[in-house]
Formats: structure tokens, C-alpha cells, sequence
């Protein structure tokens, strides 16, 4: 039926028969892991042990990068894999073999094939392979040296209690940087490997006392340039006998082009669009192998590739249709890449996430006029076409953006595959300047991982980091510091008292705020420990020549010792909405109307609601908590605590130093984020009942979104609720979730 | 999936961006969507082999649908389907 004013319009996806073909090979390639990394890095390692710790491990990658398996995939126009399958996931034994054996040999809980969730396919003949790399490991990996040197209340706070959490870099790496992609393509490696040549004869024997470390970094960053040189050299090999085999004519010359392309980059600047595009890849694979870390993300994709994609217009080498089909070559060769983690650690990361981010829109740091321009429609057509999870795309808005790109993200949006993403120049910008970037950096942020601002190539640290869980902080306020669920006391609030004896509203909020500024503590505790370990044993020489080559290279230091222009630890705090909504329950209903006391709420919530034979009853006292407003329906009251509490975390989270404060970087601080990841299902694993209404052990809120279901005055609302926050103070981002159903955006 | 979407003058989508403008106007950071209905999700953990395609937006990520975790396939389709 045609109705007027209402039509059907096709979402299908326009993809040429090469992005066609290579989006079905990529996509039905089932997630695996891949021993060749693990078995090599482990025969380096084991087999060198009188090196430098960053010496060491640029060889270890070296060996790895020159022995491993390398292939192209079917169609593609480029080359770089990181593993032996696409999609398959490399092995890290040097951060934490214990889940690696536990889990892919002893198959508990379960075979890697056969999780819930997040299955790998193992091969059985690897097995062996993966026994022999962890019998190596075992007591000389990253997580063994972490356990030895952590403060047992620091331990217990993660183990035990999780209250602050930080697994994910216990068995990876850091990740969560942008490189310096503009620096990088311009410029080409050899540049690299001439100036750290330039840094050692430079160096000062006589006055400086970092003489030796410095001589330690520009030897181990001549290694990783090199590296990196020789294995794009493996492809144009490869390229080269594919070529002389191919019948295809058009295949042929594909190939043969390929095989110039990598003898030419990543070692000398990018002379053309395709060739930035190959240049990047060979880079962002090479840090994939280097660390485990997640987040590893593109930078101002439109604003650094606008420049090759107008001089290819001009001379004719390039159409638009060409530039698109590139970028969907691009992004689908970076979905190639994985990670595998524990079961545990999935349960926070569900859903095989990888974080490869990549930003578009915004604007230009220079003029500040809308930086919106060809590649960043190319950019979305690309996420429109091919529709995989991975790059994470970004769009920036601003005051000047304008309404038709506006409605092409809608439009993207609609296809409901999530992406992308949309940020608020304005605030983010004040958030990244609060922490002392300077103006021209703070508006040339691009996203990183999953919401965490950076300047492209001038961060350090990680913009990731531990989970704060202060809904279980809230709970342990109530119990005077004990945890319900273990019995653990680490820190009793000031006040002495439980729920049962708070004589008013202020001494429940004090207590909150007591328990949360020790798990911060913890939690600086827990972060600082892990760098200062990684300092020691496991400088990566590879982040420090891409992720920020304008200032390590001339410092001599790489990331960990200081060698950032900004360099801020992030986090992830989770619980925004059930703190807030626990906190006024208790100020309305205990304290302002009295309707019940702090002890029947405190044993309501110690029997989950159960209790029947109490007057009121536990479900009746569940039905008086869920009455209480809720934030995110535009109620000051309830919303203006989220706003107060978040602030108290941000502000107490930010006054703690990282291990580069001091030494070089602007920042050199923890920073607060509102990033869940999936984190809101474990957490609410271990917490009991909470005043919000919460039953005990169910997930708790997602990012600063309001509790599920809980908003229900509309979309207004909702966001005029999550905009009360003081937003600039999360300068390591935010997130919100909103949900419509298709319909709505008819 | 079929890869249609019924269109009105594209008044819902124009409504959808000014929703985004006031967030942000109003001092918000981000924002991230889910545009998919409760009826679709919970066919797709109904039937997953016909769903294996569908994305949805976990939290700074997306992710196939039919790959979550039950828990966190509750945790989506219990959010909030909010009107424009």
C-alpha cells in the first residue's frame, strides 16, 4: 500500500564485487586463536635474557614480525595480517599465562570452542605448542611480578572484593593511544630511524644521568623501525610471487603494485591515497603485535586522508568511487584483527570488542571553521556499506556542523548497527583543556577506544584503565566498610555507622563518599603499580616511535618514562544512576518523609526484598524504593546528586599522579571516565541489594545512562537529566546509551 | 534482515537530530544509539541463525547481537525504547 507521505527506501548495502567478496571471506572466518606470536616471542625471550628489558622486546618483535605467517587476503588492494587466519587472535604469554593454560589446555570452565560466549576455535595440534610457552612463563610474566609487589588491600579490592578492577591490563597491554598517522605517512619511518641515529650521537655521557636509559630507547626504536620496514619488505615479496602465478591480468598488476607500494612504505613518506592507506595498516598491525592492548585508534581519519584524496582528484589517479572502495578495503582489512581474553575478562568485554576507533568531523584546530569534508561522507559510506563492528566510527559535532552531514549520520544511525557515535566538540574540548591541553591540541581530539578523548599522537598513559564499581562502594557505606557478600572490612567510614544508625541524610552521603575515596585510592594504587611494572620490564618501543614520535624521539624516552606531550590515566567508573538513585532514596524516603527507617531498609536490602514478615514487608519496601524518583526524568532532586557525587569522583580521581607526573608530559594524572564496556553485568554480579530497587547480583546501569527502564518521562527528559552532570569533568569521556525503535526515525 | 526502512518525509530523522542538538546545547558529551525495537531482539535470541548480521550498540562498542551473553542481551533489550 502507498501511503503519501511514506515510502519504503532500500538500506541495502552498495559494495563493489572486491569489498563484496572480501566482507563474505572476512565475515564467515570464525574467531580463532593463533599460537605464532606466543611460540615466537617466547623462543626470543627465552632464548636472549642478557638484553635491556626495551631492547628485548623490540628484537622479541622483530622475530616475531619476520617468522610469522604472512598472507593476502583474496580481492585486497592491501597487505598486513596479524595472525595466521583473519579474525583469529594472537597469544601474550609474557602479561599472564595462568588463563592461558587454565583455559586452552585444561579447557576450564570451559574448551575456548564451547564458552557461552566469545568462542575461539583452538586446534589441537597447538595445544603442545601453548603448554611449552606457559611452562616458560610461569612466575616471570608481567601479572606473577604485579601479585608480588601489590599491597594486600590493593589485591583484595580487585580479587576479592571488586570494587576497583583492573584485569584487563593484569593480562594485556595498554593499547587506547592514537598514533601519530599525519606525522607518520609524511614523514615515513626512515625519518624515524635517522633521528633516533641523530639522538645517539647526541647524547650527553658526561652530564646526563638518563644517558644510558636514552641510549637503551634509540637502539631499541632503530630496531622497531626497521622491524616494521622489513616486514612490509615479507609482503612485497609475497606480492611479487603471487603476482608471477596469477592469470588475472587485473590481479596481476593489483599485486604487482602491492609489491611496490611495500617497498616503498611504511620506510618513506606516502606518496598518494592508497599508499597513506597502506602505510597505516602495516603500522596498526605491527602495535597489534606488539601488545595486546585494545583501542588502538586511527586519529582524524577525514582530516589527515582529505589532502591525499584532493591531490588524487586533481591528477586523475583517484574518483570518489575509487577513494570509497579503498576506505571499505581498509576497514574491513582492520576488522581483521582480534583479541582473545579470559571468561572472566569477557564478562566485561562481551562481544569480541576491539576498539580500533576512528574519527570524523569536527573542527579544524587552525581556523576553528567545520572541518567536515569529502572523506568524511566517504567515511560514513563506508560504515553504511560494509557493516561490521570494527573501525568504531566517531563523528564530532559542533555549533557549525553541518544539517546535510547531520542527516547523513542520522541515516547511518538508522541502519541500527550502532554506529557511530556522536560527541560534543564543545564540551569536550573545555574537559581536555581543564586538564591543561592546550587549545589547538583540545580541538584536534579524536576519540580513542570507546569515548576516551586524546590528541592524535601527543598521548601517552592509556585512556583506559581500572573499573571503578561505585555501586559497590555505596553498598560497603551502608554496612560501616564491610562487604555483605565476602565479609571483607578494608576501611570502615569515618562516621562508624551503618544505614541503621545514619542520623540523617548528610552522614549516608559522607560514608559514601568516605568508602569511594578509598577505593580511588586503591584504585591509583592498582594503576600506578601496573605502569611502574610495564616501565621496568616492558617499555614498548613500537607505541612509543608511532604513538607519539614528536616528542620521544626528541626526549629519548619512551611512553612510560615520560616521553608524551599529555600524558593522563584513564578509567572507567561505573554506577552513575544507581548511586544517585540509591542516595536520594535514602534522603526522601528515610530522612525527608520518614516513611521508613534506616535499619527496615538496611534488612530489606540484607534479604533481598525477601523477607515477608516484616511490616512493611520486603516487596513493599522494593515497591517504595522503585516509587522514588529516578534520575533521568529531568528531576532536579535526584539528578543533581548524580551531578555532586560524579563531581566528588572526578575531583578526587584527578588529585592522584600517575608514574609520568613530573616528568616531561602535561597531566600526568588519573582521569575520570563514565565508560562501562559490558562491565555493568560482572559488577552487578557482586553487589547485593541496593536502595535504588536494584535486586541483588542484577547488572547495574550502563555508562551514565539512567537504570534501564527507569526513564520514562521521555527522550527530553533523558537527556536533559545526563546533561546536568558537570560533563567537563569527565575528561576521559562519557557515555550514553538511548534506545529507539525503528519506527521513530521514519 | 530486510534492508528497507519505511521513510515519512523524513520528519522522524529531522526529529532525531534536533534531539541530538538539544543534548548537546545543554551541556551533554556523547551520545550512541540503539535503533532497533524489542520485538526484533527478542526474535533474533529466538532464532539466532536468522539474526547472526544483526549489530547492536553494547556500550562504547558494537557487537552481534546473537554472540551477547544472555545477561547482556537482557540488559539491551531492557533499555528504554524511547519516542520521538
Amino acid at each position: 500500500m502507498i501511503v503519501k507521505d511514506s515510502y519504503q527506501i532500500s538500506t541495502e548495502p552498495v559494495r563493489t564485487e572486491r569489498v563484496d567478496k572480501l566482507h563474505k571471506y572476512i565475515t564467515s572466518s570464525k574467531y580463532g586463536v593463533c599460537v605464532e606470536r606466543g611460540k615466537l616471542i617466547t623462543e626470543y625471550y627465552s632464548n636472549h635474557t642478557d638484553e635491556a628489558p626495551i631492547v628485548r622486546r623490540a628484537n622479541a618483535i622483530d622475530y616475531v614480525l619476520q617468522n610469522m605467517s604472512i598472507y593476502i587476503l583474496p580481492g585486497s588492494l592491501f597487505a598486513g595480517n596479524q595472525t595466521s587466519h583473519p579474525r583469529w587472535a594472537p597469544i601474550f604469554p609474557e602479561y599472564e599465562v595462568e588463563w592461558v593454560e587454565k583455559e586452552m589446555i585444561h579447557e576450564d570452565p570451559y574448551p575456548l570452542g564451547e564458552r557461552p560466549a566469545d568462542r575461539y576455535i583452538l586446534r589441537e595440534e597447538d595445544k603442545p605448542v601453548i603448554q611449552k610457552m606457559c611452562d616458560w612463563w610461569k612466575g616471570k610474566t608481567i601479572t606473577d611480578m604485579l601479585r608480588t609487589r601489590l599491597p594486600k588491600e590493593a589485591l583484595a579490592t580487585h580479587y576479592d572484593l571488586k570494587a576497583a578492577d583492573i584485569g584487563t591490563y593484569f593480562q594485556g597491554g595498554d593499547g587506547h593511544f592514537a598514533p601519530d598517522h599525519p606525522w607518520l605517512i609524511k614523514n615515513g619511518v626512515q625519518t624515524i630511524i635517522d633521528q633516533c641515529r641523530e639522538g645517539l650521537e647526541k647524547i650527553d655521557y658526561k652530564n646526563d644521568p638518563d644517558c644510558i636509559k636514552k641510549k637503551d630507547f634509540y637502539e631499541a626504536a632503530i630496531i622497531s623501525a626497521n622491524a616494521i620496514i622489513k616486514f612490509a619488505a615479507r609482503y612485497a615479496d609475497l606480492a611479487e610471487e603471487m603476482a608471477a602465478e596469477e592469470k588475472d591480468e587485473t590481479r596481476k598488476s593489483e599485486l604487482t603494485d602491492m609489491a611496490d607500494i611495500c617497498r616503498h612504505v611504511p620506510r618513506y613518506p606516502a606518496r598518494n591515497f592508497k599508499e597513506a592507506l597502506q602505510f597505516i595498516i602495516l603500522t596498526h598491525i605491527c602495535i597489534q603485535i606488539e601488545d595486546s592492548g585494545a583501542g588502538v585508534s586511527f586519529g582524524r581519519y577525514d582530516q589527515f586522508m582529505q589532502p591525499y584524496y584532493e591531490e588524487g582528484i586533481k591528477n586523475g589517479t583517484l574518483t570518489k568511487e575509487l577513494a570509497t572502495e579503498l576506505t571499505e578495503n581498509f576497514f574491513l582489512q582492520i576488522y581483521t584483527c582480534n583479541k582473545v581474553r579470559s571468561w572472566i575478562d569477557t564478562d566485561f568485554y562481551r562481544g569480541v570488542p576491539m576498539f580500533q576507533n576512528l574519527t570524523i568531523g569536527g573542527v579544524d584546530p587552525e581556523t576553528m571553521d567545520d572541518a567536515t569534508n569529502d572523506m568524511s561522507y566517504i567515511a560514513l559510506d563506508a560504515t553504511y556499506n560494509t557493516r561490521v563492528p570494527q573501525p568504531s566510527l566517531t563523528v564530532r559535532f559542533h555549533k557549525k556542523t553541518p544539517m546535510e552531514f547531520k542527516m547523513r549520520v542520522a541515516e547511518v544511525v538508522r541502519l541500527g548497527t550502532g554506529l557511530p557515535s556522536i560527541f560534543n566538540d564543545e564540551t569536550y574540548t573545555r574537559a581536555m583543556m581543564n586538564r591543561g591541553y592546550q587549545m589547538k591540541d583540545a580541538y584536534n581530539y579524536c576519540i580513542i577506544g570507546c569515548i576516551e578523548p586524546g590528541a592524535p599522537g601527543l598521548l601517552g598513559g592509556r585512556t583506559g584503565g581500572a573499573w571503578l564499581n561505585c555501586t559497590k562502594a555505596l553498598e560497603m557505606s551502608l554496612y560501616n566498610g564491610k562487604d555483605p557478600r565476602t565479609g571483607i572490612c578494608l576501611h570502615e567510614n569515618e562516621n562508624g555507622k551503618t544505614l541503621a544508625e545514619f542520623e540523617n541524610y548528610e552522614e549516608a552521603e559522607e560514608a559514601f563518599a568516605d568508602q569511594m575515596k578509598y577505593y580511588i585510592r586503591m584504585e591509583a594504587i592498582l594503576e600506578n603499580t601496573i605502569d611502574q611494572v610495564w616501565e621496568e620490564m616492558l617499555e614498548e618501543p613500537m607505541a612509543a616511535i608511532f604513538g607519539c614520535p614528536t616528542t620521544t624521539i626528541p626526549r629519548g624516552k619512551p611512553i612510560k618514562q615520560g616521553g608524551a606531550k599529555y600524558d593522563l590515566t584513564g578509567q572507567q567508573t561505573i554506577g552513575t544512576a544507581n548511586i544517585a538513585n540509591s542516595l536520594y532514596v535514602l534522603k526522601k524516603l528515610v530522612y525527608e518523609d520518614k516513611t521508613i527507617t534506616g535499619a527496615q531498609l538496611q534488612h530489606a536490602l540484607e534479604t533481598n526484598w525477601q523477607d515477608e514478615t516484616t511490616t512493611p514487608t520486603g516487596p513493599q519496601i522494593k515497591a517504595m524504593c522503585m516509587a522514588v524518583p529516578k534520575y533521568g526524568n529531568d528531576i532536579d532532586e535526584v539528578d543533581f546528586i548524580a551531578r555532586d557525587m560524579m563531581a566528588m569522583i572526578a575531583g578526587e580521581l584527578s588529585s592522584y599522579k600517575n608514574t609520568r607526573y613530573g616528568r616531561g608530559p602535561i597531566g600526568g594524572t588519573l582521569h575520570c571516565s563514565t565508560s562501562t564496556v559490558s562491565s555493568n553485568t560482572p559488577f552487578g554480579h557482586v553487589c547485593g541489594a541496593t536502595p535504588d530497587g536494584r535486586d541483588a547480583y542484577m547488572s547495574v546501569a550502563d555508562g551514565q545512562s539512567p537504570m534501564r527502564g527507569t526513564d520514562v518521562n521521555g527522550p527530553t527528559a533523558a537527556i536533559a537529566s545526563v546533561a546536568k552532570l558537570h560533563n567537563e569533568l569527565f575528561s576521559c569521556g562519557s557515555l550514553y546509551n538511548m534506545k529507539f525503535s525503528p519506527e521513530e526515525l521514519s | 534482515m530486510e534492508n528497507v526502512v519505511r521513510v515519512n518525509k523524513n520528519d522522524g530523522l529531522r526529529r532525531f537530530v534536533s534531539i541530538i542538538d538539544q543534548y548537546f546545547a545543554m551541556g551533554g558529551n556523547q551520545i550512541q544509539f540503539n535503533v532497533v525495537s524489542k520485538k526484533t531482539l527478542l526474535e533474533a535470541q529466538k532464532n539466532p541463525d536468522k539474526y547472526a548480521n544483526l549489530l547492536v550498540r553494547v556500550a562504547g562498542y558494537s557487537a552481534y547481537f546473537t554472540q551477547l551473553s544472555k545477561d547482556v542481551q537482557e540488559d539491551i533489550i531492557a533499555r528504554t525504547e524511547e519516542k520521538l
